[in-house]
């Protein structure tokens, strides 16, 4: 018979499950990045691509596709770190990276940008997200904190910038205006350079680093600021700490391909329903299996149809079934949705 | 260990006072039951004492320090806190909640260690969980959350336990472990002290009893000297029948039927 008690540790989060998740996700993500290589509008000879570094297709797999594929890893683990502490944070199931108007902050940004004709459109995407989020700890400070308060500003800061993309679309000459409606839904273009990319891989990875290290506080606060305080937790002082972390991680989401939905939502949920609800093992999860799915979404995007699709539109189109079948799914094992 | 002790304490929510000049004292390895109506203030002291409330006037000590000035691991390591309704759900663990909760004994290193195992496994079998251990939180009954709210607290090994209302969702036999096992955590030299609106189980197991009255304390004394119906009938407005028994010391406490003090009885 088996011991007990070593059946019951067997279940705990240790050193070795977290690298063994870590080590499947990153695999996972270099199976995704091997897939956005080879496939994409038209075709290309991957050996020709890997030998010949002056040929055609070497460019087009090592300057277009791959950068595009790494931008949406890298934009695919981030909004799933951020949905993940989000969630936990507000004890919000449905809490997205965006709840707290950093999406129509960053969103205000880059439209502002491509219609005064800036070049440095993400830039100031990341400025607007920043300025949203500065708005909305003033403002829920102002009514007394909390996660309601917070919750709330988060709608008003959301609604103000919403107004204020619609106005200087209004404004913004007509050949702007398609620039923009495309950058509002969200997608990937082959536009990155190799220092956006460094930075964001950078900033991404130190961010989950610290996330790890803060693990066991996020767990607690997923519990409730009172249980967490209670076991310990500088409750104040660590909800804001990840509160920055989160929205840092979804500005560059923002930054990187505009507001992409649904990914900081069917992500994390669909980690719970089979990690459980433990951060030590989702934050590692959530870097490869996040990637993975935006990279792979994104290639799809390419090549369902003759005309290469936006991103976001069709995590839009699948995320609404998606969730509905993780949510029917966690209904029925309660796994995906406490805690 | 830390003897807990309060002096002339107030607070007030707005221009109400819920608590005025509260004095009491709990030593160390005894039990201190808190008895009084709704509304009385029992919950406030309990928070005054845990350091989540600031008092407007008077003092708190907890083993000398003030646990509202305390850092929150500091004060996680000297006591324990557990309210009615903790509201915990979770797909999380019996285990690894209780694990979670050895937060403020533990280091940097983000995961549980041999110490950390043998204090919840300990704690589990103190509780009688030891079987839901792997067990999800949201799926337990309410008596099982309330026993892990106990071994939650006593994975932190605190030496003083606020515990409000710590048997209300409890069985018959689970009342009687859970406060047996109280005795015995106070036999170990902890302090104690808890609200319970049951008049009869305090006057099995506390050393001393307080009786909260309109925010202050009506009556102080040992079980035998406070839980009787000449005592607590005008503070409760409510007629009691004292019920004498041979295996009992004390008389059992119960409402005079159906009577409320300045009602006629209807035949």
């Amino acid at each position: 018979m088996s011991d007990p008690q070593c059946s019951n540790r067997a279940n705990v989060a240790s050193p070795g499950r977290v690298f063994l998740i870590a080590l499947l996700g990153v695999i996972l993500l270099v199976v995704a990045l091997g897939i956005a290589a080879a496939f994409g509008p038209t075709q290309v000879d991957l050996a020709r691509a890997w030998n010949d570094a002056s040929s055609a297709d070497h460019a087009k797999v090592f300057s277009l596709r791959l950068p595009r594929g790494i931008a949406a890893a890298l934009s695919g683990a981030a909004l799933a770190l951020a949905g993940l502490v989000f969630q936990a944070l507000l004890k919000n199931p449905l809490a997205s990276p965006y709840v707290l108007g950093v999406s129509s902050g960053g969103a205000f940004g880059a439209v502002s940008a491509i219609s005064a004709g800036w070049w440095m459109v993400r830039p100031c995407a990341f400025t607007g997200a920043m300025l949203a989020l500065l708005l909305v700890t003033g403002a829920a400070r102002a009514g007394g904190g909390g996660n309601t308060a917070l919750l709330l500003a988060g709608v008003v800061v959301n609604a103000l910038f919403g107004s204020a993309v619609l106005f200087v679309n209004v404004l913004a000459e007509p050949r702007n205006q398609e620039r923009i409606l495309r950058w509002l839904v969200g997608g990937f273009d082959e536009r990155y350079s190799n220092s956006e990319l460094w930075l964001s891989a950078g900033s991404v990875i130190a961010v989950l680093l610290v996330l790890l290290a803060l693990a066991r506080e996020l767990n607690l606060l997923s519990l409730g600021e009172r249980l967490a305080a209670e076991a310990g937790v500088n409750v104040a002082r660590m909800r804001v700490v990840l509160l920055l972390l989160a929205t840092l991680l979804a500005a560059l989401a923002v930054v990187l391909a505009g507001p992409i939905g649904f990914v900081g939502l069917l992500v994390p949920h669909g980690m719970r329903l089979c990690l459980g609800a433990d951060h030590r093992l989702l934050l590692p999860a959530a870097l490869g299996f996040g990637g993975a799915f935006l990279v792979l979404v994104d290639v799809c995007s390419q090549v369902l149809i003759s005309v290469p699709l936006p991103a976001g539109v069709l995590t839009a189109v699948l995320g609404g079934p998606l969730f509905l079948l993780l949510l029917a799914r966690g209904g029925r094992t309660r796994a995906g949705l406490d805690g | 260990m830390a003897e807990v002790s309060a002096t002339q304490l107030g607070f007030s929510w707005g221009s109400k006072p819920l608590l005025e000049g509260v004095n009491l004292r709990a030593l160390s390895g005894s039990i201190s039951a808190v008895i009084g109506p709704n509304g009385s203030g029992k919950s406030t002291l309990l928070g005054l004492l845990a350091g989540l409330l600031r008092p407007q006037t008077g003092s708190v000590s907890i083993g000398g320090k003030d646990p509202a000035l305390l850092a929150a691991r500091e004060r996680a390591r000297l006591l324990a806190f557990l309210p009615q309704r903790d509201g915990l759900e979770s797909a999380l663990t019996v285990l690894q909640v209780l694990l979670l909760s050895r937060y403020a004994q533990q280091g940097w290193w983000p995961f549980a260690d041999t110490a950390d195992f043998a204090a919840a496994e300990s704690a589990l079998l103190r509780v009688d969980l030891a079987d839901f251990a792997n067990r999800q939180v949201h799926q337990l009954s309410g008596g099982e959350r309330q026993r892990l709210a106990i071994a939650r607290a006593l994975v932190r090994d605190p030496a003083v336990l606020l515990l409000d209302e710590p048997a209300s969702a409890l069985d018959l036999c689970h009342q009687l472990s859970t406060f047996r096992l109280l005795r015995s955590l106070a036999a170990e030299g902890r302090t104690l002290l808890l609200v319970s609106h049951d008049l009869n189980l305090p006057g099995d197991f506390a050393d001393q009893v307080f009786v909260l009255a309109g925010g202050r304390i009506a009556a102080a004394g040992t079980p035998a000297e406070i839980l009787r119906a000449s005592v607590l009938e005008p503070l409760y407005g409510v007629a009691l029948h004292e019920a004498r028994s041979s295996a009992r010391a004390l008389p059992v406490l119960m409402p005079a039927a159906s009577l409320v003090r300045g009602q006629s009885e209807q035949p």
